[in-house]
């Protein structure tokens, strides 16, 4: 599905990432673990298509496509969906009316037809229901005054609806408590399919109790230095990064 | 350099060519403060953004003008609001009751040529001693204006005041209103001008208004004018204790347009709200100039004027809040928030806070910027297509401004009007 070949990114003429290289088939969860500085958010950035990051070598392919010829949009519509560490607070702006106009633009690509105000609201109340999120959360302004918690759930909430084929969570449990967490952990579970890819990028193990990956790579100084499956997530726990730093030193 | 009194000539002429009739000594008395300095230029603080002398010679020549068509008396009453309310009409500036709807028992309507000398002069006088040009050139062609009273305790059906304007081909207009809201009465008007000419159109107009104590006034101004039509607009507001007041100011469109708007809080415990919209493409020119003056402690004044300036448009903004030393315990806020969006549209914002008192709270602050990159990318990320998510954050933003307009049919209009000029 995703086929990222010795990627390279900069910002601002910082070099980030130095020689990706990664492969994600469908059905699979990877995690991408790594210590702060390591390049993980840029990763994710590059892939949903933010601007900022420009990329000077290497390539990545989605579904056979070069995924870096295509805007933000278009990725989105081919179906990347990326939850931001940061939502974004858009005031005026309701989640039910841009999650609407979202949802039937995808649809609208793939040749089926928008759905009308019925379907949308049946389809937003199951899905609600799996990041326990309210309907008066959705009628606010998107994301504005919402705590922590509530904006990453309003996060999984969105890629609940427009049911993405690889989705990217970028530090998804930052400032979230342990109820939170859970929450948000069994709404990305519910999305778990054998057609699904997800890639969850995180500092830390505790999501990955919650989200089991079927593999986890270290990125260190914008590199993949190593990958296993769901255990080396838990010798980081036990023993924190320094033992990676050395191993690259050596 | 050109002398004020050659500028003028055209004015002089139009000016003098009036009958003499029972408004003759009010308009000398305008005429003699307006003639004396005639345009403020740019070197008027108040003007250096629209300089007046320069934009109106370049956009309209004041000569007289024959009655050249039939007054289309249909076609005006079809641009009515289907709304059970008072139905105001004004030609030329001048109000006509034969063509106004108004139901008596709700509402007190009389036109100056219903009152006496003595009344209207009262009315007039309001104004008289302020010196500005957009106020003076009113005197000088004051006519049949009205005064709209609501009584004590009532709250009367919704006001619509029309201005159809260059009827009959006449190409100036001078309205003047005074609103009275007594005691307890609650007040909502809404005002709309229509140009029935293709030619070039000025018009300068007063409105002033008191507000008595516990008592309401909102007035909703929709500008939509021609690209040829200029319209100085002052407003004028004295708000007594415990009072509201609410103007809510939308401008789409006009080649010339300056709203002074001004009020003077003086009684307790009394609340100014200013809001505005100004969404301009074209070669559109719009000038918002506000004043709150806090003269007593205990009010609040809240204003939000947004703007969005495209192809060759200028938008101006300029609010001034006076907190004077008895204002102990004022609550002010301002802002002024604008997105430029071409680099040939141009954006003039200034806030001006003079305090006095020191136990206030006031805050103000103005932006100008393109648009919000990171909400943009955000919407773009789920699917939406650049121009359907543009539209979406810039709709968002102009729509902010339409909280306080409460009656549906009128916040619907000015709605479809912002969807009009920002949907893809």
């Amino acid at each position: 599905m995703l086929k990222i070949k010795n990627l390279h990114a900069s910002i601002e003429d910082k070099h980030i990432l130095k020689g990706i290289n990664l492969e994600v088939k469908p059905g699979e969860v990877h995690a991408i673990m790594g210590p702060n500085g390591s390049g993980k958010s840029t990763l994710a950035s590059v892939l949903a298509g933010r601007e900022d990051y420009e990329v000077t070598e290497g390539s990545v392919e989605f579904e056979g496509e070069d995924l870096l010829q295509l805007g933000v949009d278009e990725r989105a519509r081919k179906g990347i969906f990326l939850a931001f560490q940061y939502p974004v607070e858009i005031p005026g702006v309701s989640t039910t009316n841009f999650l609407k106009t979202a949802l039937n633009q995808i649809r609208e690509s793939r040749g089926q037809e928008p759905l009308n105000a019925p379907e949308f609201l049946k389809l937003m109340k199951e899905k609600m229901a799996w990041v326990e999120i309210d309907q008066s959360l959705l009628s606010r302004s998107l994301n504005e005054g919402f705590s922590g918690g509530e904006k990453k759930r309003n996060e999984i909430f969105q890629m609940a609806m427009l049911e993405p084929k690889l989705a990217i969570l970028d530090e998804t449990d930052s400032g979230l408590d342990i109820d939170a967490l859970r929450i948000v952990s069994e709404g990305v579970n519910k999305l778990r399919s054998p057609k699904r890819a997800i890639i969850v990028v995180t500092h830390y193990q505790r999501l990955l109790d919650y989200i089991v990956p079927d593999f986890v790579h270290i990125l260190y100084k914008g590199r993949i230095v190593k990958s296993g499956d769901k255990t080396l997530a838990l010798k980081l726990e036990k023993e924190g990064y320094d033992w990676i730093k050395e191993e690259v030193a050596v | 350099m050109e002398t004020v009194t050659q500028t003028l000539d055209g004015i002089a002429a139009l000016f003098n060519a009036q009958p003499t009739d029972r408004f003759s000594a009010l308009r000398e008395v305008g005429w003699k403060s307006f003639s004396a300095k005639g345009w403020p230029t740019r070197r008027d603080e108040e003007y250096k953004f629209t300089a007046l002398d320069q934009l109106i010679k370049r956009k309209f020549t004041f000569t007289k003008s024959e009655v050249n068509s039939e007054l289309d008396t249909q076609e005006m009453l079809s641009n009515f609001y289907a709304v059970d309310g008072h139905h105001l009409v004004f030609v030329n500036g001048q109000f006509r009751r034969n063509l106004s709807t108004i139901h008596s028992a709700d509402l007190h309507i009389t036109s100056f040529d219903e009152m006496t000398d003595e009344a209207v002069k009262k009315v007039v006088e309001l104004t008289t001693s302020d010196s500005r040009a957009t106020v003076q050139i009113n005197q000088s062609f004051l006519s049949n204006g009205i005064v709209i009273e609501a009584a004590k305790s009532t709250d009367p059906l919704p006001v619509f005041i029309y201005h159809f304007n260059g009827a009959e081909g006449q190409n100036i207009s001078f309205p003047r209103l005074h609103i009275l809201a007594n005691e307890n009465a609650h007040l909502r008007c809404y005002e709309k001008s229509f140009q029935f000419t293709r030619e070039a159109h000025f018009s300068s107009t007063i409105i002033t208004a008191d507000v008595a104590r516990h008592a309401s006034v909102r007035l909703t101004k929709l500008q939509t004018y021609g690209a040829n039509e200029i319209a100085l607009d002052n407003l004028f507001v004295q708000q007594a204790a415990d009072s509201h007041f609410f103007a809510n100011t939308f401008s789409f469109s006009g080649g010339l347009i300056r709203n002074n708007l001004e009020i003077s809080i003086n009684g307790e415990h009394a609340e100014a709200n200013m809001y505005g919209l100004y969404l301009l493409d074209g070669q559109s020119h719009v000038d918002n100039h506000t004043v709150v003056d806090h003269k007593v402690a205990n009010c609040n004044s809240n204003e939000l004027y947004k703007g969005i300036v495209d192809e060759q448009a200028t938008g101006v903004f300029n609010g001034k809040i006076f907190v004077r030393q008895p204002a102990q315990k004022t609550n002010a806020f301002q802002a002024n928030n604008n997105i430029v969006m071409s680099d040939t549209a141009t954006i003039h914002t200034k806030p001006q806070l003079e305090i006095w008192a020191d136990d206030v709270k006031c805050s103000h602050g103005c932006t100008v910027g393109q648009m919000d990159e990171e909400a943009l990318f955000y919407l773009q990320s789920r699917g939406i297509r650049a121009a359907a998510a543009k539209a979406m954050l810039l709709n968002a933003f102009a729509e902010e401004t339409l909280a306080h307009v409460l009656l549906p049919e009128i916040n619907e209009e000015i709605t479809n009007l912002i969807h009009n000029r920002l949907d893809v």
